[in-house]
Formats: C-alpha cells, sequence, structure tokens
C-alpha cells in the first residue's frame, strides 16, 4: 500500500465485460531515427503494487524488472520505461494513460 | 472474510464491510469529474504526453483522446454492470471486468487525491484529513485496490 510520489509540475445489461481491442490511430511520422522515451512520473496516490503491475502487464517486465523500474519513479521522480519509434511510444503512453499513469513522451 | 478469492480463469468478488457503499459513492465521484471547471481531478486524469510541445500535445490528443474517454467509459458500464450483480452477493469477474474494475477504482483514487490536493508522501498518516469523508473514501478505496491488485498478481502468477 505504499504510495510514490508525484510529479511537482502540473501538466498534464447482461454483457459487462469491456470492449478493449481497438487501439487508437497513430501519426505517420518517419521520427524513427534516435527513438522515443517514455516516461513515467511519481504520484503519491498510485500504489507501487499497481504500478508494478501495470509495468508487466504492458511490457510483460519481469516482476524484478517492473520493480526495479517503480522504484526508480519513487525514488528519482521519473523512470524511463520504453525507447522506441515514436508510434510505439505513442500507444505505450496512451496505454500507460489507460492506466491512468503519469506518462510522457520524449526525444531519447 | 476475503474480499477476493483467485482462480485461473475469473477472480471471485465477494463484497465486505462497506465495500458497496464505497463503490457506490466511486461512481458518483467519477459522474462528476469535470462539473466544476476547477475540479483538479480533470487535469490528473487527462495527463499530457507532450507537456512541452503543444502541436504535438495538439496532436496527440486528436488522435488519442476519443478513444480513451470511449474505453474509460466503457470501464465504468462494465464495473456498473458488476456492482449491480453484486447486490446480491458474491460475483465472478473475468479477466475484463477484474481489469476495468482496477482500472476504475485507480481512477477514483485519483481523482480523490487530486481534489484533496495530495502531492507527497504521507498522506495516509495525514491527520488533517482523518475525518475527511473524501480522504475516508480515498482510505477506503486504497484498501480495496491493494486487495484487488493482490487477487491479480496472484492470478499472474505462473
Amino acid at each position: 500500500m505504499d504510495p510514490i510520489r508525484t510529479r511537482p509540475t502540473a501538466a498534464p445489461a447482461a454483457t459487462i465485460a469491456p470492449e478493449r481491442t481497438d487501439l487508437p490511430e497513430v501519426r505517420d511520422r518517419a521520427d524513427h531515427d534516435r527513438g522515443w522515451n517514455v516516461v513515467v512520473w511519481n504520484d503519491p496516490v498510485n500504489l507501487m503494487s499497481y504500478v508494478v503491475l501495470v509495468f508487466r502487464r504492458i511490457f510483460g517486465y519481469s516482476e524484478e524488472k517492473a520493480t526495479r523500474l517503480m522504484l526508480e519513479v519513487h525514488n528519482e521522480g521519473r523512470s524511463i520505461v520504453s525507447t522506441s519509434p515514436r508510434e510505439k511510444a505513442e500507444i505505450d503512453c496512451y496505454t500507460l494513460h489507460r492506466y491512468a499513469l503519469w506518462a510522457t513522451i520524449e526525444r531519447a | 472474510m476475503a474480499r477476493f478469492k483467485t482462480w485461473p480463469d475469473r477472480i471471485e468478488m465477494r463484497p465486505v464491510g462497506h465495500d458497496l457503499v464505497a463503490l457506490s459513492l466511486m461512481q458518483e465521484v467519477l459522474a462528476s469529474v469535470g462539473e466544476d471547471p476547477d475540479d483538479p481531478a480533470v487535469g490528473r486524469l487527462s495527463v499530457a504526453a507532450y507537456p512541452d510541445d503543444g502541436d504535438a500535445q495538439s496532436e496527440y490528443e486528436r488522435l488519442m483522446s476519443p478513444e480513451l474517454d470511449r474505453q474509460r467509459q466503457g470501464d465504468r458500464d462494465a464495473v456498473a454492470s458488476v456492482l449491480k450483480a453484486a447486490e446480491s452477493g458474491t460475483v465472478d469477474l473475468t479477466p475484463p471486468e477484474a481489469e476495468a474494475l482496477l482500472m476504475v477504482v485507480n481512477e477514483a483514487r485519483l481523482a480523490l487525491g487530486a481534489r484533496l490536493g495530495i502531492v507527497e508522501d504521507g498522506w495516509e498518516s495525514d491527520g488533517r484529513t482523518a475525518s475527511d469523508p473524501v480522504a475516508l473514501l480515498l482510505r477506503y478505496l486504497t484498501g480495496y485496490q491493494d486487495d484487488l491488485i493482490r487477487a491479480l498478481a496472484e492470478q499472474s502468477e505462473p
């Protein structure tokens, strides 16, 4: 139940199973040179266990890697959780937003 | 009595204590987000992907925001159906339903945290908010979410 801290700056019927198949269209850009980082920022309300679970769900990371990244977020204020072409980075960021994690994108 | 019991293909949800009341209040919290234009919960649930690049952010929002809104509403509808069924007792959650419940509870907790102005650790033991109804709901949902996470993590174990 341990929380992690927040990013200090303002940014930003019968069938009950949710539909969650379509991902949004991504931009068509040729920004593949250096890649794009997806960054997760600290938040005091999100539970550490939740962040680890989300990292495992989205990226398929091991428990160990997900925990290491979560602790980096907790201790350093942020962590780069993936680096990829822009389209993939935007999908990853979108999925993190879907879980309501504080995620941003920056050039690698 | 445990709130959740993990099975390979489902999670059994057994409402205990004030769970159904708290989860009903949770739904009201989420339904109210944005009613007040100064509601800080709006900003917390609408994080900018490109906070330092207005053009990129505008394009990202154009592409992503409608789908995010649609999926979040789908989660809330799914949770509403689960809670209606839970009024009669134990409910078996499919994996998508459990995931929707996880995300909806988290959204509500973040909205409550934003309204309480929580910006650093230690809020759980902050005496200022000990008797605040908003803080009490946040604490209750925190315990609830923690139990759900444990159940989901157990299900993920090989």
